[in-house]
Protein backbone atom coordinates (compact mmCIF):
# COMPACT_ATOMS: atom_id res chain seq x y z
CA UNK A 1 0.00 0.00 0.00
CA UNK A 2 2.83 2.25 1.13
CA UNK A 3 4.17 1.83 -2.40
CA UNK A 4 1.00 2.23 -4.22
CA UNK A 5 1.70 5.83 -2.30
CA UNK A 6 4.70 6.40 -3.60
CA UNK A 7 3.82 5.60 -7.16
CA UNK A 8 0.68 7.56 -7.03
CA UNK A 9 2.62 10.76 -5.63
CA UNK A 10 5.46 10.79 -8.24
CA UNK A 11 4.51 12.39 -11.00
CA UNK A 12 3.50 15.07 -9.17
CA UNK A 13 6.01 15.41 -7.04
CA UNK A 14 8.22 17.26 -10.28
CA UNK A 15 4.92 18.26 -11.73
CA UNK A 16 3.85 22.25 -10.80
CA UNK A 17 0.43 22.49 -10.04
CA UNK A 18 -1.93 23.58 -12.51
CA UNK A 19 -3.19 27.22 -12.10
CA UNK A 20 -6.42 28.78 -11.69
CA UNK A 21 -7.31 31.57 -13.79
CA UNK A 22 -9.15 34.29 -12.82
CA UNK A 23 -9.08 34.21 -9.06
CA UNK A 24 -11.12 36.19 -7.39
CA UNK A 25 -9.62 39.15 -6.05
CA UNK A 26 -12.55 40.73 -3.61
CA UNK A 27 -14.86 37.82 -2.57
CA UNK A 28 -16.58 40.07 -0.39
CA UNK A 29 -20.57 39.55 -1.93
CA UNK A 30 -22.24 42.29 -1.27
CA UNK A 31 -25.60 40.83 -2.80
CA UNK A 32 -24.79 37.52 -1.38
CA UNK A 33 -26.71 36.39 2.07
CA UNK A 34 -24.79 32.54 1.69
CA UNK A 35 -22.10 32.26 -0.97
CA UNK A 36 -19.15 29.90 -0.73
CA UNK A 37 -15.62 29.81 -2.74
CA UNK A 38 -14.14 26.84 -3.04
CA UNK A 39 -10.25 26.82 -2.69
CA UNK A 40 -10.17 23.39 -3.16
CA UNK A 41 -9.96 20.01 -1.37
CA UNK A 42 -11.96 20.86 2.01
CA UNK A 43 -10.75 24.33 2.18
CA UNK A 44 -13.98 27.15 1.70
CA UNK A 45 -14.33 30.59 2.18
CA UNK A 46 -17.66 30.67 3.49
CA UNK A 47 -19.85 33.94 3.56
CA UNK A 48 -23.07 33.95 5.60
CA UNK A 49 -24.24 37.26 5.46
CA UNK A 50 -21.60 39.87 6.63
CA UNK A 51 -19.54 37.10 8.19
CA UNK A 52 -16.65 35.28 7.13
CA UNK A 53 -15.42 32.02 7.72
CA UNK A 54 -12.49 29.71 6.54
CA UNK A 55 -13.22 26.04 7.00
CA UNK A 56 -10.33 23.89 6.91
CA UNK A 57 -7.73 26.11 5.03
CA UNK A 58 -4.63 24.31 3.51
CA UNK A 59 -3.07 27.14 1.09
CA UNK A 60 0.39 26.30 0.79
CA UNK A 61 1.76 24.17 -2.06
CA UNK A 62 2.64 20.76 -0.20
CA UNK A 63 1.03 18.95 2.69
CA UNK A 64 3.38 16.58 4.55
CA UNK A 65 6.28 17.90 3.29
CA UNK A 66 6.42 15.55 0.28
CA UNK A 67 2.96 15.61 -1.12
CA UNK A 68 2.72 18.38 -3.79
CA UNK A 69 -0.69 19.92 -4.67
CA UNK A 70 -2.51 18.93 -8.01
CA UNK A 71 -3.86 22.42 -8.52
CA UNK A 72 -3.31 25.90 -6.35
CA UNK A 73 -5.28 26.89 -4.34
CA UNK A 74 -8.38 29.03 -5.61
CA UNK A 75 -7.36 32.22 -4.30
CA UNK A 76 -4.35 34.48 -3.04
CA UNK A 77 -3.93 34.50 0.47
CA UNK A 78 -3.72 37.95 0.56
CA UNK A 79 -7.10 38.32 -1.02
CA UNK A 80 -9.04 36.78 2.00
CA UNK A 81 -10.85 38.95 3.73
CA UNK A 82 -10.42 39.72 7.50
CA UNK A 83 -12.37 36.50 9.06
CA UNK A 84 -14.64 36.18 11.99
CA UNK A 85 -13.68 32.21 12.15
CA UNK A 86 -11.66 29.59 11.19
CA UNK A 87 -12.38 26.41 12.13
CA UNK A 88 -10.95 22.90 11.40
CA UNK A 89 -12.52 19.45 11.28
CA UNK A 90 -9.47 17.44 12.38
CA UNK A 91 -5.37 17.58 12.21
CA UNK A 92 -4.72 15.52 9.57
CA UNK A 93 -2.21 17.13 7.32
CA UNK A 94 -4.57 17.96 4.29
CA UNK A 95 -7.06 19.79 6.86
CA UNK A 96 -4.57 21.47 9.25
CA UNK A 97 -2.14 23.00 8.03
CA UNK A 98 0.42 25.39 10.44
CA UNK A 99 2.06 26.87 7.36
CA UNK A 100 -1.32 28.66 6.30
CA UNK A 101 -2.41 29.40 9.52
CA UNK A 102 0.66 30.77 10.07
CA UNK A 103 0.23 33.25 6.85
CA UNK A 104 -3.24 33.88 7.89
CA UNK A 105 -1.97 35.38 11.26
CA UNK A 106 -0.71 38.80 10.49
CA UNK A 107 -4.42 39.49 9.12
CA UNK A 108 -6.18 37.70 11.76
CA UNK A 109 -4.96 38.36 14.84
CA UNK A 110 -7.16 37.21 17.80
CA UNK A 111 -9.69 35.88 15.48
CA UNK A 112 -11.47 32.72 17.08
CA UNK A 113 -10.33 29.47 15.82
CA UNK A 114 -12.53 26.90 16.67
CA UNK A 115 -11.39 23.10 17.08
CA UNK A 116 -12.68 19.70 18.64
CA UNK A 117 -10.98 18.20 21.53
CA UNK A 118 -7.10 16.96 21.08
CA UNK A 119 -6.42 19.17 18.38
CA UNK A 120 -4.51 21.72 20.73
CA UNK A 121 -1.88 18.96 20.59
CA UNK A 122 -0.75 19.43 17.05
CA UNK A 123 -1.35 23.46 17.38
CA UNK A 124 1.68 25.98 17.80
CA UNK A 125 0.65 28.71 20.27
CA UNK A 126 -0.21 31.68 17.60
CA UNK A 127 -2.03 34.73 18.09
CA UNK A 128 -5.61 33.57 17.57
CA UNK A 129 -8.45 32.98 19.89
CA UNK A 130 -8.23 28.89 19.97
CA UNK A 131 -11.14 27.28 21.41
CA UNK A 132 -11.51 24.27 21.89
CA UNK A 133 -14.85 22.09 21.20
CA UNK A 134 -16.35 19.14 22.63
CA UNK A 135 -16.52 16.21 20.44
CA UNK A 136 -17.33 13.27 22.73
CA UNK A 137 -14.30 11.95 22.46
CA UNK A 138 -14.63 11.08 18.87
CA UNK A 139 -18.88 10.69 19.56
CA UNK A 140 -18.10 7.74 21.08
CA UNK A 141 -21.85 8.20 22.81
CA UNK A 142 -23.70 8.56 19.56
CA UNK A 143 -25.35 11.72 20.53
CA UNK A 144 -24.17 13.31 16.75
CA UNK A 145 -24.44 17.24 18.31
CA UNK A 146 -21.44 16.83 20.69
CA UNK A 147 -21.10 20.85 21.81
CA UNK A 148 -22.03 24.73 20.77
CA UNK A 149 -20.23 28.58 21.17
CA UNK A 150 -21.52 31.53 19.75
CA UNK A 151 -18.10 33.27 18.63
CA UNK A 152 -18.69 36.52 16.90
CA UNK A 153 -22.64 36.51 16.41
CA UNK A 154 -21.85 33.15 14.75
CA UNK A 155 -23.25 29.60 16.36
CA UNK A 156 -21.34 27.09 15.97
CA UNK A 157 -21.94 23.33 16.87
CA UNK A 158 -19.50 20.07 16.56
CA UNK A 159 -21.60 17.43 15.12
CA UNK A 160 -20.23 13.91 14.03
CA UNK A 161 -17.71 13.12 12.16
CA UNK A 162 -17.21 9.45 11.31
CA UNK A 163 -13.32 9.88 10.58
CA UNK A 164 -10.03 9.50 13.08
CA UNK A 165 -7.32 11.59 14.19
CA UNK A 166 -3.71 12.30 14.76
CA UNK A 167 -1.05 13.32 12.83
CA UNK A 168 2.01 11.85 12.86
CA UNK A 169 0.94 8.36 11.96
CA UNK A 170 0.85 5.95 15.16
CA UNK A 171 -0.51 8.80 17.26
CA UNK A 172 -3.85 7.98 15.00
CA UNK A 173 -3.52 4.58 13.91
CA UNK A 174 -2.56 3.13 16.66
CA UNK A 175 -2.85 5.47 19.97
CA UNK A 176 -6.75 6.37 19.17
CA UNK A 177 -6.12 9.95 18.75
CA UNK A 178 -10.10 11.18 18.31
CA UNK A 179 -9.76 15.06 17.39
CA UNK A 180 -12.13 15.13 14.33
CA UNK A 181 -15.72 16.72 13.85
CA UNK A 182 -18.16 18.28 11.17
CA UNK A 183 -19.37 21.52 12.18
CA UNK A 184 -22.95 23.76 11.82
CA UNK A 185 -22.62 27.01 11.54
CA UNK A 186 -25.33 29.27 12.24
CA UNK A 187 -26.02 32.42 11.67
CA UNK A 188 -29.14 35.16 10.99
CA UNK A 189 -31.39 32.35 10.20
CA UNK A 190 -28.77 30.66 7.97
CA UNK A 191 -27.47 26.94 8.54
CA UNK A 192 -24.51 25.43 7.17
CA UNK A 193 -22.98 21.94 7.30
CA UNK A 194 -19.63 21.39 7.00
CA UNK A 195 -17.89 17.83 6.86
CA UNK A 196 -14.57 18.34 6.51
CA UNK A 197 -13.85 14.60 6.10
CA UNK A 198 -16.11 11.96 7.39
CA UNK A 199 -17.82 8.81 6.71
CA UNK A 200 -21.27 7.44 6.38
CA UNK A 201 -23.04 6.67 9.32
CA UNK A 202 -27.14 5.43 9.63
CA UNK A 203 -28.22 7.36 12.69
CA UNK A 204 -26.24 10.33 13.03
CA UNK A 205 -26.79 12.81 10.25
CA UNK A 206 -30.82 11.80 10.56
CA UNK A 207 -30.55 13.20 13.82
CA UNK A 208 -28.88 16.40 12.45
CA UNK A 209 -31.30 16.87 10.25
CA UNK A 210 -34.20 16.41 12.77
CA UNK A 211 -32.21 18.99 14.38
CA UNK A 212 -31.12 21.77 12.02
CA UNK A 213 -32.79 22.95 8.71
CA UNK A 214 -29.38 23.18 6.69
CA UNK A 215 -29.31 25.85 3.80
CA UNK A 216 -25.91 24.15 2.43
CA UNK A 217 -24.24 20.96 3.03
CA UNK A 218 -20.56 20.89 1.99
CA UNK A 219 -19.94 17.16 2.23
CA UNK A 220 -16.47 15.22 1.44
CA UNK A 221 -16.96 12.70 -1.35
CA UNK A 222 -13.64 11.26 -1.58
CA UNK A 223 -10.76 10.37 -1.86
CA UNK A 224 -11.77 6.77 -3.43
CA UNK A 225 -10.23 5.33 -6.68
CA UNK A 226 -13.15 2.96 -7.96
CA UNK A 227 -15.69 5.07 -5.73
CA UNK A 228 -18.77 2.34 -6.08
CA UNK A 229 -20.89 1.94 -2.49
CA UNK A 230 -20.73 4.52 0.57
CA UNK A 231 -17.43 3.95 1.11
CA UNK A 232 -15.65 3.03 4.14
CA UNK A 233 -16.23 3.89 7.86
CA UNK A 234 -13.60 6.93 7.51
CA UNK A 235 -14.88 8.04 4.64
CA UNK A 236 -17.97 8.54 2.49
CA UNK A 237 -17.74 7.59 -1.49
CA UNK A 238 -19.84 9.90 -3.86
CA UNK A 239 -23.10 7.74 -2.83
CA UNK A 240 -22.28 7.43 1.06
CA UNK A 241 -21.88 11.67 0.71
CA UNK A 242 -25.25 11.81 -1.31
CA UNK A 243 -26.84 9.40 1.35
CA UNK A 244 -25.27 11.71 4.39
CA UNK A 245 -27.24 15.07 2.17
CA UNK A 246 -30.55 13.74 2.12
CA UNK A 247 -30.64 12.61 5.61
CA UNK A 248 -29.34 15.68 6.70
CA UNK A 249 -32.35 16.52 4.53
CA UNK A 250 -30.15 19.84 3.29
CA UNK A 251 -31.31 21.84 0.67
CA UNK A 252 -28.17 22.40 -1.34
CA UNK A 253 -25.06 19.99 -1.21
CA UNK A 254 -21.71 20.74 -2.55
CA UNK A 255 -19.19 18.14 -2.56
CA UNK A 256 -15.80 19.02 -1.86
CA UNK A 257 -12.38 17.02 -0.39
CA UNK A 258 -11.10 15.94 -4.15
CA UNK A 259 -9.64 17.30 -6.97
CA UNK A 260 -6.51 18.26 -5.26
CA UNK A 261 -4.65 15.52 -3.21
CA UNK A 262 -3.33 13.18 -5.41
CA UNK A 263 -4.79 9.79 -3.61
CA UNK A 264 -2.96 6.59 -4.86
CA UNK A 265 -3.10 5.98 -8.85
CA UNK A 266 -6.44 7.47 -9.13
CA UNK A 267 -7.21 10.98 -10.53
CA UNK A 268 -8.28 13.62 -8.24
CA UNK A 269 -11.35 13.84 -10.40
CA UNK A 270 -12.13 10.16 -9.91
CA UNK A 271 -14.30 10.84 -7.01
CA UNK A 272 -16.49 13.69 -9.04
CA UNK A 273 -17.19 11.75 -12.05
CA UNK A 274 -18.36 9.29 -10.09
CA UNK A 275 -20.86 11.79 -8.30
CA UNK A 276 -22.39 13.22 -11.56
CA UNK A 277 -23.09 9.77 -12.32
CA UNK A 278 -24.58 9.59 -8.94
CA UNK A 279 -26.69 12.60 -8.55
CA UNK A 280 -28.83 12.05 -12.01
CA UNK A 281 -29.41 8.50 -10.54
CA UNK A 282 -30.87 9.74 -7.39
CA UNK A 283 -32.29 12.69 -9.08
CA UNK A 284 -30.69 15.96 -6.94
CA UNK A 285 -29.01 17.41 -9.71
CA UNK A 286 -31.07 21.02 -9.44
CA UNK A 287 -29.75 20.26 -5.69
CA UNK A 288 -26.11 19.71 -6.33
CA UNK A 289 -23.75 22.42 -6.62
CA UNK A 290 -20.45 21.18 -8.13
CA UNK A 291 -17.87 23.90 -7.95
CA UNK A 292 -14.47 24.62 -9.72
CA UNK A 293 -11.47 25.59 -7.98
CA UNK A 294 -11.38 29.48 -7.64
CA UNK A 295 -15.15 29.49 -8.30
CA UNK A 296 -17.46 31.33 -6.22
CA UNK A 297 -21.71 30.68 -6.14
CA UNK A 298 -24.01 32.33 -4.18
CA UNK A 299 -26.77 30.40 -3.05
CA UNK A 300 -28.84 32.91 -1.26
CA UNK A 301 -29.03 36.42 -2.52
CA UNK A 302 -29.89 39.14 -0.59
CA UNK B 1 13.48 2.78 6.94
CA UNK B 2 10.84 3.50 9.86
CA UNK B 3 10.57 6.98 9.91
CA UNK B 4 10.63 6.90 5.66
CA UNK B 5 7.41 4.82 6.04
CA UNK B 6 5.90 7.13 8.91
CA UNK B 7 6.21 9.84 6.03
CA UNK B 8 4.50 8.00 3.47
CA UNK B 9 1.80 7.10 5.90
CA UNK B 10 1.28 10.68 7.08
CA UNK B 11 0.92 11.94 3.19
CA UNK B 12 -1.57 9.13 3.05
CA UNK B 13 -5.47 9.56 3.28
CA UNK B 14 -6.20 6.06 2.65
CA UNK B 15 -5.46 4.07 5.81
CA UNK B 16 -8.68 2.67 6.94
CA UNK B 17 -7.51 0.31 9.95
CA UNK B 18 -7.15 2.44 12.82
CA UNK B 19 -8.03 2.39 16.42
CA UNK B 20 -11.43 3.59 17.34
CA UNK B 21 -10.70 4.95 21.15
CA UNK B 22 -7.62 5.75 22.94
CA UNK B 23 -5.46 2.41 24.29
CA UNK B 24 -3.04 3.57 26.62
CA UNK B 25 -1.09 0.44 27.07
CA UNK B 26 -0.78 0.32 23.40
CA UNK B 27 -0.02 3.61 23.11
CA UNK B 28 2.84 3.69 25.68
CA UNK B 29 4.01 0.43 24.54
CA UNK B 30 4.85 1.66 21.23
CA UNK B 31 6.56 4.55 21.93
CA UNK B 32 8.60 2.95 24.65
CA UNK B 33 9.62 0.52 21.66
CA UNK B 34 10.28 4.05 19.26
CA UNK B 35 12.36 5.17 21.69
CA UNK B 36 14.31 2.36 21.84
CA UNK B 37 14.94 2.61 17.70
CA UNK B 38 18.67 3.83 17.38
CA UNK B 39 19.99 6.83 15.09
CA UNK B 40 22.85 6.51 12.86
CA UNK B 41 26.00 8.39 13.87
CA UNK B 42 29.53 8.18 12.72
CA UNK B 43 32.01 9.31 15.05
CA UNK B 44 36.06 10.33 14.20
CA UNK B 45 38.56 7.76 14.89
CA UNK B 46 42.06 9.80 15.35
CA UNK B 47 45.40 9.09 16.28
CA UNK B 48 49.33 8.48 16.40
CA UNK B 49 48.49 10.51 13.29
CA UNK B 50 45.89 8.01 11.70
CA UNK B 51 42.66 8.87 10.77
CA UNK B 52 39.66 7.11 10.35
CA UNK B 53 35.68 6.74 11.15
CA UNK B 54 33.54 4.51 13.29
CA UNK B 55 29.82 3.90 12.43
CA UNK B 56 27.15 3.62 15.60
CA UNK B 57 24.35 4.29 16.98
CA UNK B 58 22.53 6.59 19.61
CA UNK B 59 19.45 6.98 21.33
CA UNK B 60 17.89 10.30 21.63
CA UNK B 61 16.53 10.88 25.71
CA UNK B 62 14.89 14.00 26.37
CA UNK B 63 14.30 14.12 30.29
CA UNK B 64 12.47 17.86 29.74
CA UNK B 65 11.23 20.13 27.56
CA UNK B 66 10.32 23.46 27.91
CA UNK B 67 7.98 24.93 24.87
CA UNK B 68 8.84 28.85 24.37
CA UNK B 69 4.84 29.22 23.07
CA UNK B 70 2.52 26.28 23.07
CA UNK B 71 -1.41 27.09 22.82
CA UNK B 72 -3.41 27.90 25.98
CA UNK B 73 -4.33 24.24 26.17
CA UNK B 74 -0.72 23.17 26.49
CA UNK B 75 1.60 23.01 29.45
CA UNK B 76 4.47 24.31 29.09
CA UNK B 77 6.82 21.54 29.91
CA UNK B 78 6.79 17.64 28.52
CA UNK B 79 9.47 14.90 29.98
CA UNK B 80 10.61 12.04 27.69
CA UNK B 81 7.09 12.19 25.59
CA UNK B 82 7.41 15.60 23.47
CA UNK B 83 5.14 16.57 21.55
CA UNK B 84 6.52 17.31 18.10
CA UNK B 85 4.91 20.12 18.28
CA UNK B 86 6.01 21.46 21.13
CA UNK B 87 9.38 21.05 20.07
CA UNK B 88 9.79 22.14 16.73
CA UNK B 89 7.40 25.84 17.19
CA UNK B 90 10.20 26.81 19.49
CA UNK B 91 11.53 24.74 22.61
CA UNK B 92 14.35 24.57 24.94
CA UNK B 93 15.17 21.05 26.09
CA UNK B 94 17.81 18.97 28.51
CA UNK B 95 19.38 15.84 26.46
CA UNK B 96 20.44 12.97 27.31
CA UNK B 97 22.65 10.57 24.27
CA UNK B 98 24.06 7.32 24.93
CA UNK B 99 26.34 6.39 22.49
CA UNK B 100 27.75 2.76 21.10
CA UNK B 101 30.46 2.77 18.07
CA UNK B 102 29.58 -0.81 16.09
CA UNK B 103 33.53 -0.79 15.93
CA UNK B 104 36.39 -0.47 17.86
CA UNK B 105 38.31 2.89 18.20
CA UNK B 106 41.98 1.40 16.50
CA UNK B 107 43.36 5.08 16.35
CA UNK B 108 41.65 6.69 19.42
CA UNK B 109 41.86 4.07 21.69
CA UNK B 110 38.83 4.96 23.11
CA UNK B 111 36.17 2.42 24.52
CA UNK B 112 32.91 2.00 22.83
CA UNK B 113 30.34 2.78 24.97
CA UNK B 114 30.07 7.08 25.92
CA UNK B 115 27.30 9.79 26.23
CA UNK B 116 26.47 13.20 25.87
CA UNK B 117 24.09 15.51 28.24
CA UNK B 118 23.28 18.55 28.47
CA UNK B 119 20.78 21.20 26.78
CA UNK B 120 19.47 22.22 23.45
CA UNK B 121 17.17 25.86 21.93
CA UNK B 122 15.17 24.92 19.15
CA UNK B 123 14.61 27.84 16.28
CA UNK B 124 11.42 27.54 13.93
CA UNK B 125 12.47 27.91 10.26
CA UNK B 126 9.69 27.16 8.02
CA UNK B 127 5.58 26.26 8.33
CA UNK B 128 5.94 26.64 11.97
CA UNK B 129 9.05 24.65 11.92
CA UNK B 130 7.09 21.71 10.89
CA UNK B 131 8.67 21.28 7.75
CA UNK B 132 12.44 22.98 9.03
CA UNK B 133 13.63 24.00 12.49
CA UNK B 134 17.42 24.03 13.68
CA UNK B 135 19.07 23.57 17.01
CA UNK B 136 22.04 24.95 18.79
CA UNK B 137 23.37 23.22 22.04
CA UNK B 138 26.32 22.53 24.88
CA UNK B 139 26.76 20.19 27.32
CA UNK B 140 29.18 17.17 28.43
CA UNK B 141 30.67 14.45 27.11
CA UNK B 142 32.20 11.66 29.06
CA UNK B 143 33.74 8.42 27.09
CA UNK B 144 36.66 6.18 28.62
CA UNK B 145 40.01 5.32 26.74
CA UNK B 146 41.43 1.82 26.71
CA UNK B 147 42.83 2.08 30.38
CA UNK B 148 39.52 2.74 31.88
CA UNK B 149 40.48 6.41 32.59
CA UNK B 150 37.78 9.37 32.13
CA UNK B 151 37.77 11.23 29.18
CA UNK B 152 35.61 14.13 29.06
CA UNK B 153 34.80 17.63 28.45
CA UNK B 154 32.63 20.31 27.08
CA UNK B 155 30.58 19.67 23.60
CA UNK B 156 28.52 21.75 21.43
CA UNK B 157 26.52 20.81 18.68
CA UNK B 158 23.77 22.02 16.05
CA UNK B 159 21.12 20.18 14.12
CA UNK B 160 18.79 20.68 11.12
CA UNK B 161 15.37 18.99 11.35
CA UNK B 162 12.78 18.07 8.93
CA UNK B 163 10.03 15.76 8.44
CA UNK B 164 7.68 17.08 12.07
CA UNK B 165 10.75 17.63 13.66
CA UNK B 166 11.21 13.81 14.25
CA UNK B 167 13.93 13.63 11.39
CA UNK B 168 16.95 15.61 11.44
CA UNK B 169 21.36 15.81 11.19
CA UNK B 170 22.93 16.61 14.22
CA UNK B 171 26.51 17.75 14.08
CA UNK B 172 28.46 17.57 17.67
CA UNK B 173 32.21 18.70 18.34
CA UNK B 174 33.81 17.91 20.92
CA UNK B 175 36.14 20.37 22.79
CA UNK B 176 39.80 18.86 23.87
CA UNK B 177 39.23 15.58 22.92
CA UNK B 178 41.64 14.34 20.48
CA UNK B 179 38.43 12.61 17.92
CA UNK B 180 36.59 15.71 18.07
CA UNK B 181 33.85 15.44 15.46
CA UNK B 182 30.43 13.19 15.46
CA UNK B 183 27.72 13.64 11.99
CA UNK B 184 24.50 11.63 12.95
CA UNK B 185 21.22 11.21 11.80
CA UNK B 186 18.14 12.28 14.76
CA UNK B 187 15.43 10.03 14.75
CA UNK B 188 12.77 10.85 17.45
CA UNK B 189 9.37 9.30 17.32
CA UNK B 190 7.18 11.96 20.46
Amino acid sequence: MVFQEIAGNTPTIFDSPEEVTNKIQSPVLDNARLAVLWIGHSSCLIQMDVKQILADPVLTPTIGILSKRVVEPGIEIDNIPKLDLISITHSHIDHLSIGSIEELLPKNNGVPLVFPDGLESFLPGYDFNYIKMNNSNGYADENPIADSVIVNGITVYTVTAKHWGGRYGLDGFLWGDHSYTSYIYQYNGLTVFFGGDTGYDSLSFIKIGERFNIDLALIPIGPCEECEGMGNKRHAYPEGAIKIFLDLNAKVLMPIHYGVFQFRLADVNDPLYKFEELIKLYNIEVKSQILKIGEQKTFIFR
Amino acid sequence: MIFVLLIFLLTSSCVHAQADREEPIVKWTTWALLQALPSPVFFEDNGNGNHGTEFGFEWQVTPLSFTFNPNKYLNHFSAFHIKPVKRFSGSAELFFTPQFATGSFDNAKLQRYMYNAGARVIFPLAQGGEYLSFSLGAGYYSQKNEFNSKVDGIMYEAGLYSGFGMLGLKFVYKENAISKYNVGIYLKYY
